[in-house]
């Protein structure tokens, strides 16, 4: 039976964690988006941007960096899973977009360290 | 043994481990079945290694910039920022890892489509976790809290 099909007949409990199940995937991606998003502000403003000045940044910079991303990724998984239904469309796009947040994220710390 | 470079070898250890604990229950899910109990605990030593291993590379960190990352910089600028990569790599495995164990455990009997997805995070967490390994260990063969 297709997920489709299945969806028609869920019961509010399965509905419910069907949308936990996609908040969940949206943490997943959200997370490393907004890392990334931290790192970006952080190299335009100068701070901490470059590695290299490892005397003179504090060492919370990347604690502070994971805490956020998590924080943020967690608020935004919230507003998923009060607001949006997973449909299996939904739940396919996310699947391409977590290959392309992947490799974002991958090219990334490759290139700008 | 200094006891901060045992802490640097068991979270290299578990970093090892943490691929193929990820890696298991992508292959386990890749179908969308509902989860038996053997799934359950793949799931569930995946989080728990993943977790094990960051929070540990999380705990050594202050010291290990204190004093080891300025001599890994100093001896080689390239070693250097690999740990960088390799530090923003870690998180990206957390992210995933979490996110998938929820999304497997969580999803109805009916939603294969979710556990699909599940075993795609898990399949991408692998994949990053091998990279971050191997650089990890590519950075601690230059310095290291052992010297």
């Amino acid at each position: 039976m297709s997920a489709e099909t299945n969806r028609e007949t869920e019961t509010p409990t399965d509905a419910r964690r069907s949308a936990l199940a996609f908040a969940a995937m949206v943490f997943a991606l959200v997370a490393p988006v907004t890392y990334i998003a931290e790192r970006l502000l952080e190299h335009l403003r100068g701070e901490a941007g470059d590695p290299r000045m490892v005397l003179a940044t504090l060492h919370t910079v990347f604690y502070w960096r994971v805490a956020v991303a998590l924080w943020w990724g967690g608020v935004v998984a919230i507003l998923v899973f009060v607001r949006l239904a997973p449909t299996p469309k939904a739940v396919s796009q996310l699947r391409t977009v977590a290959l392309a947040v992947f490799a974002l994220f991958v090219f990334l710390a490759a290139r700008f360290p | 043994m200094n006891p901060l470079a045992l802490t640097q070898s068991i979270h290299g250890y578990l970093a090892v481990l943490c691929v193929a604990a990820t890696l298991h229950p992508a292959l386990l899910l890749r179908r969308g079945k509902p989860l038996s109990r053997r799934n359950v605990w793949a799931i569930a030593a995946a989080t728990v290694t993943t977790l094990s291993t960051f929070a540990l590379g999380l705990g050594i960190y202050g010291d290990y910039r204190a004093s080891v990352k300025r001599a890994l910089f100093a001896e080689s600028l390239r070693s250097g920022l690999l740990f960088e990569t390799k530090e923003h790599l870690a998180f990206l495995v957390l992210s995933l890892v979490i996110g998938a164990a929820t999304t497997a455990l969580a999803a109805p009997r009916s939603r294969s489509d979710l556990r699909q997805a599940a075993a795609l995070l898990f399949a991408l967490a692998a994949l990053g976790g091998a990279i971050t390994g191997a650089l990890g260990a590519s950075v601690a063969a230059v310095r290291s809290f052992a010297g």
